[in-house]
């Protein structure tokens, strides 16, 4: 007999339905039948026919278990047991069942190696390219209250950093506000009232009648046009310190009077009084080297002499910020044991933040 | 879930929902479009889903996104096209691989999802039926159909070899 194919296939079906198979030529049909399990509809309408007859034939061979399905999976007997063996969902009994079909049979080993090939392997990587843009920045959530501190630490090294720049400058109270121009003014003025003339014109002080000579002198004082300099193309400014009353006696030139008006003119006292005098005398020279204190230091300073007088931290700080604000700042708080405030009001002139927890 | 353990998920599983996509639907665009869905539907419900259930969610989320665009796709024929090209087998294989992954694509969707999740993702039949809103024992039904054709296809190259 030819072997079975998909041309003969039906001959074999008649044969076996007939009961004219050998045992090797059944095993053969049904290696082919599940080559093409498709094919054994046809063959169970043959056996629908003709199969309660060799009913005993099949039996022995446990053919009809293969033909058998499983109510589930449409599957066959033998191919559930092993499909269930490769998921590890067997049972002992199945497996038991499995085990005895294949020492009948040993090609089913072979079956059962290619049901394990179904596994897919876990080692196969497929990478995503765009990992980095699910990835979510993280964000800290700060409460509004840390906002506040940080706002208050600001003003406090704004404070420290302001007066560290400007104190041994001059430091304006209250009420007045920093003005760069007059200060200069006020060194100027404090050089010439220390000057060699002007001294000289104070411990002099008698009485002089107003001459011509008194204009010529207020002429000769009187600034003269820079001259140029050709060697170092820089103009020269002479500077001349002039007495206060030069320009009053400069507009107002006198007329020459005669002998006996001279005798009757009234004369203009310049006087000056000893306290003066010696004010004059003590003045000491501005100093023109400024000495820088650290901003650090001058916060201990500043904060050790307040804490000696009573007062807190906060108060400290509300009071400078004050200084330099020109506004009523309060700050009241209530502590709790770990340190960290219950609550709190602070008031900048018209702002004002609060917490209560 | 924090945002820390947010982008923990997106390091441990993107790759593997993108696996599980891709093999799915064969269109690498489409695979990255669809894990970025689901990873912003997980971060809109981060306050909501634990970290331990991320990974569930997040193939949940995938795999009926992926569903729903396969369905879309066959009303627009766009999937024919593709069913034709990743159908045809005229080549030669060079491992095991290979033809396995061939395999897989001649699976019905819903098989091959199973299947990979049961494989690649090593999921219990009750957490596949959860992902893909199927019972327990249609689950088992369908990895043991998807098996035994699995293993025709093995056993037809080899013949064909």
């Amino acid at each position: 007999m030819e072997k079975i194919d998909l041309h003969n296939y039906e001959a074999w079906f008649l044969d076996f339905s007939e009961n004219n198979l050998s045992e090797s030529q059944i095993n053969e049909l049904t290696v082919f039948l599940k080559q093409h399990p498709e094919l054994r509809v046809e063959l169970e309408e043959f056996e629908s026919i003709v199969l309660h007859d060799h009913a005993a034939t099949v039996i022995e061979n446990g053919f009809k278990e293969n033909l058998m399905r499983e109510e589930s999976t449409g599957l066959t007997r033998l191919e559930y047991l092993m499909i269930a063996e490769v998921e590890g969902s067997i049972s002992k009994k199945e497996k038991a069942e499995l085990a005895a079909l294949v020492a009948k049979q040993p090609s089913l080993l072979e079956e059962l190696g290619i049901y394990h090939k179904t596994k897919l392997s876990q080692e196969e990587l497929i990478i995503f390219a765009g990992k980095s843009d699910l990835i979510q920045k993280e964000r800290k959530v700060i409460a509004w209250w840390m906002y506040a501190s940080t706002a208050a630490a600001a003003a406090v090294i704004a404070f420290v950093m302001w007066n560290a720049n400007t104190i041994n400058e001059t430091y304006a109270p209250r009420g007045f506000a920093w003005q760069p121009d007059q200060i200069k003014v006020e060194e100027n003025l404090s050089t010439s009232i220390v000057s060699a003339e002007e001294v000289e014109i104070a411990t002099n002080t008698k009485k002089v009648p107003l001459t011509n000579n008194t204009v010529q002198f207020a002429q000769e004082k009187s600034p003269k046009p820079p001259v140029l300099n050709k060697k170092s193309d820089k103009r020269e400014i002479p500077v001349v310190v002039e007495p206060l009353e030069q320009e009053f006696a400069a507009k107002q030139p006198l007329e020459k009077l005669d002998d006996k008006e001279q005798e009757n003119a009234p004369t203009k006292v310049i006087t000056t009084d000893n306290a003066v005098e010696n004010t004059l005398a003590n003045v000491e020279p501005m100093q023109t080297k400024q000495e820088f204190v650290p901003i650090q230091k001058f916060a201990k300073d500043k904060i050790k002499k307040d804490l000696l007088k009573g007062k807190t931290f906060s108060e400290t700080v509300a009071e400078e910020l004050a200084d330099i604000s020109n506004d009523k700042i309060t700050f009241e708080a209530d502590k709790e044991k770990e340190g960290l405030f219950d609550s709190f009001a602070l008031s900048i002139g018209k702002l004002s933040i609060s917490r209560n927890r | 879930m924090t945002v820390k353990e947010y982008n923990k998920v997106v390091g441990l599983y993107s790759d593997n929902v993108f696996r599980f996509i891709l093999k799915n639907i064969r269109d690498e665009e489409k695979a990255k479009d669809i894990v970025q869905d689901s990873f912003v539907k997980l971060w809109q419900k981060a306050e909501e889903v634990e970290y331990e259930k991320a990974k569930s969610y997040l193939f949940t989320t995938a795999y009926r996104t992926m569903i729903d665009l396969i369905r879309r796709d066959k009303k627009q024929g766009k999937w024919d096209e593709v069913s034709e090209q990743s159908y045809s087998h005229q080549k030669q294989y060079t491992g095991l691989n290979e033809v396995l992954q061939d395999a897989l694509a001649k699976l019905s969707e819903i098989q091959r999802s199973v299947v990979m999740l049961r494989d690649y993702e090593g999921y219990e039949y009750s957490e596949i039926g959860k992902i893909t809103g199927l019972s327990l024992s249609q689950v088992k039904v369908y990895i043991f159909r998807a098996r035994k054709v699995l293993k025709d296809y093995l056993v037809s190259v080899e013949a064909v070899i």
